[in-house]
Order: structure tokens, then C-alpha cells, then sequence
């Protein structure tokens, strides 16, 4: 059971954006297999957000092989056990 | 990705600085992250500190030095600060840091040390116009207060959420407000009358500190926050914070950032509230 599939082709990043929540003390974290990449930067800030907004976490996944993965996304607290929230993705490679 | 234990380390010793860090979910260093850019709006916010010190000598007359530390959790034995709040999952830290100011100011005014007075984050925030995405911003959140008052948190408990405005009972009122934005000013203003809402930039590593005098080393800009700031201690040259990121994280809820860093005292204002009783809880 994934929450979303996302295409693309092998060799190249695949791109997926989070709402983040790093100023509440939430960070993304992903689970993947072995022979998946995966960078994360801050998408730009929307105008008009203040104090406490939530600027947008990019991930770039990229799958070395032609063929499906599916990566596990939590955004927890670090000092905190449970995950708020959890997003099962699966990328396919073409 | 998050940074590992190793590199915050690595960081902290290249920068010459120590403070307490939780374990972090990377073992061994991971690969690193892309910054993908950054856009803030840098004008308004220099307006708002030029706005802030025109106004300041109306205010802020300094008519003696303020003491080298004061910490507002512990003055004269007593604490005049309220419970550690969580904001979880929603951009309300505006919400929360008046919130907490005010309470404070109010214990001050009222001399009632000790009491945990609860105002209702979730009715400022929803009625006054805050969104858990977008955030929000101080001085709609102090004209709401001003104008239309604070209730209670029994009356309208936090959600993390955005919800409706219910039409509770107000207890409270914000006579005025001002901003401080020099060092001195800033001081003046928690010193001689009590604790005063702050922002600062929140990176990486801040989410890992667990104790000591926090400063920058290590990890990604993630976004604006809204504090409390309840003291300072020239001593070991830092701002005493009251967070609302909930008791478990950093000192009890509470956390120490060097002077000069993440913008505390630089990109904000410091927000000093005169809160009035307009009905008795």
C-alpha cells in the first residue's frame, strides 16, 4: 500500500516535495533500499509566509535501475519516538 | 538529510563551540544535502527594525544600565514564567510566544509567582488569522490581542490545526506595545518589565540540542520561529528562551542561544506587551 507513485527514468532524480516542519522541530527522514539515492534540500519560501511557516522539502530520488522502489518518508521529532506523519512512495524507473 | 552525530560534532569543535546535542538518526555521516535556495522577505523585516528603533527612545529611555543577567523563571526565588507548551504539528509559534509573554507579564503585574495561567493559543491564532502552513506574523497577532483580547485555554484548548474562531469569553487585553531592537533596549525591556515575544532563524542542528548555550554550526535553514524570551546572562553571553516545542526537548523546554545568533537579536524586534485584566478568570 503506497500513498503516491511517481515516474521517471532510471539514472536521473525524481523529484517529490513535503511540506516541511523543521521550525516546529519536525525533520523528514527516508527509508530506502540500498541502491536508491536520495537528497533533500529547502524549497524557497513563499512570500507571504511568516514566522512559523513551512517551507517545502524537496527529495531526489534516484533509482539506479529500470524498476520500482518504494521509499519511506517519516517527519518526526529527533527527540521524539513516534513519527507525525508517514508517506510510502513509489517510484517507478523507466 | 538529517546530519549525523559525527559531523555536528566535527562542527562544533572546527567552530569552537560546545552544547549539549541528542542522538541524531545517522550513525555515520550521510550524504549531503542539496540547499535548493531561499527566499525571504529581507525588506519588510528591515522596515520593521527601522520602524522599531525610530520609535525606541520614545520607549526605551535608558535611565541606568540594566543588571548583567535576570532570568525571570528564577527571580528572587520565584518564577513568574507559565507551563511549557507544545505547538506540534502547526505553525502557531506567533500564537504561542504572545501567549506566553503575556502570561508571564500578567503573573509580574498581578505578583502571582507560580500560577499557571493558560491562555488560549488556539482562539488568538484561529480568530486572530495565523495558518498552520503560512505561519503568522507579531504584529497582527498584537493588534488582535489589543483589540478583540485573549481567553482562556479552557475555553478553546489547542488543536494543531487550523479550526474555527469560537466566540469565547476575554480576560484579557493588550494595553500597548513596543519594539526593542538594540542590545541595550532589548535588555532594558526584559530586565525592568518582564519577558518579550523574539523570532529567531531555525537551522538543523537547533532541533538536535538537548543543553548548554546553543550556536549555529551544522544543517539547513528550515524556517522562522517565534519564542519567549524569559532572561539573559552576560555571563555566559546568552539569551535564557522559553520554547513551545513541548518539556522533553532541549532544557526542560527551555534553551540558551549565544548573543548574536540565528538573527535572535539581530533579523527580529523584541516585542515588549502591557497586558490589562478586562474581566477576572
Amino acid at each position: 500500500m503506497v500513498d503516491e507513485v511517481v515516474k521517471g527514468r532510471k539514472g536521473e532524480p525524481i523529484g517529490i516535495t513535503l511540506p516541511g516542519g523543521g521550525s516546529m522541530g519536525y525533520l523528514w527522514t527516508a527509508e530506502a533500499a540500498g541502491d536508491v539515492a536520495v537528497s533533500e534540500g529547502i524549497v524557497a519560501q513563499s512570500e507571504g509566509r511568516g514566522l512559523g511557516g513551512r517551507p517545502d522539502v524537496r527529495f531526489d530520488v534516484t533509482l539506479s535501475r529500470a524498476g520500482t522502489r518504494v521509499v519511506v518518508f517519516r517527519l518526526k521529532r529527533p527527540w521524539e519516538k513516534r513519527a507525525t506523519e508517514t508517506r510510502r512512495i513509489r517510484f517507478e524507473a523507466s | 538529510m538529517p546530519v549525523s552525530k559525527e559531523s555536528l560534532q566535527r562542527a562544533m569543535a572546527a567552530a569552537g563551540v560546545k552544547w549539549g546535542i541528542r542522538p541524531t538518526p545517522l550513525a555515520t555521516d550521510g550524504a549531503a544535502g542539496t540547499g535548493l535556495g531561499l527566499s525571504v522577505n529581507v525588506e519588510e523585516r528591515i522596515a520593521l527594525l527601522a520602524e522599531a528603533r525610530s520609535l525606541e527612545h520614545l520607549t526605551f529611555r535608558v535611565v541606568a544600565a540594566p543588571p548583567p543577567a535576570i532570568d525571570w523563571r528564577a527571580k528572587g526565588g520565584k518564577t513568574y514564567i507559565t507551563g511549557i507548551r507544545d505547538q506540534k504539528n502547526c505553525g502557531s509559534c506567533v500564537a504561542h510566544a504572545t501567549c506566553a509573554a503575556i502570561e508571564a507579564r500578567i503573573n509580574i503585574e498581578e505578583d502571582k509567582p507560580g500560577r499557571d495561567l493558560n491562555l488560549s493559543e488556539a482562539n488568538l491564532f484561529n480568530c486572530g488569522g495565523g495558518s498552520c502552513a503560512n505561519g503568522w506574523n507579531f504584529v497582527p497577532a498584537l493588534n488582535y490581542a489589543s483589540k478583540s483580547g485573549l481567553g482562556l485555554e479552557k475555553d478553546q484548548p489547542y488543536n494543531p490545526a487550523n479550526s474555527v474562531c469560537k466566540p469565547i469569553k476575554k480576560y484579557y487585553k493588550v494595553r500597548s506595545f513596543s519594539a526593542a531592537s538594540t542590545t541595550v533596549a532589548r535588555k532594558q525591556a526584559l530586565s525592568s518589565r518582564g519577558p518579550v515575544i523574539a523570532g529567531l532563524s531555525v537551522f538543523e542542528d537547533f532541533t538536535y540540542y538537548k543543553s548548554g548555550v546553543y550556536r549555529h554550526v551544522a544543517g539547513d535553514f528550515l524556517g522562522y520561529h517565534a519564542v519567549c524570551v524569559v532572561g539573559y546572562s552576560d555571563k555566559n553571553q546568552c539569551w535564557i528562551v522559553k520554547n513551545s516545542w513541548g518539556p522533553s526537548w532541549g532544557e526542560k523546554g527551555y534553551f540558551r542561544i549565544g548573543y548574536g545568533e540565528c538573527g535572535i537579536d539581530s533579523q527580529f524586534a523584541f516585542y515588549d506587551v502591557d497586558p490589562v485584566a478586562i474581566n477576572s478568570p
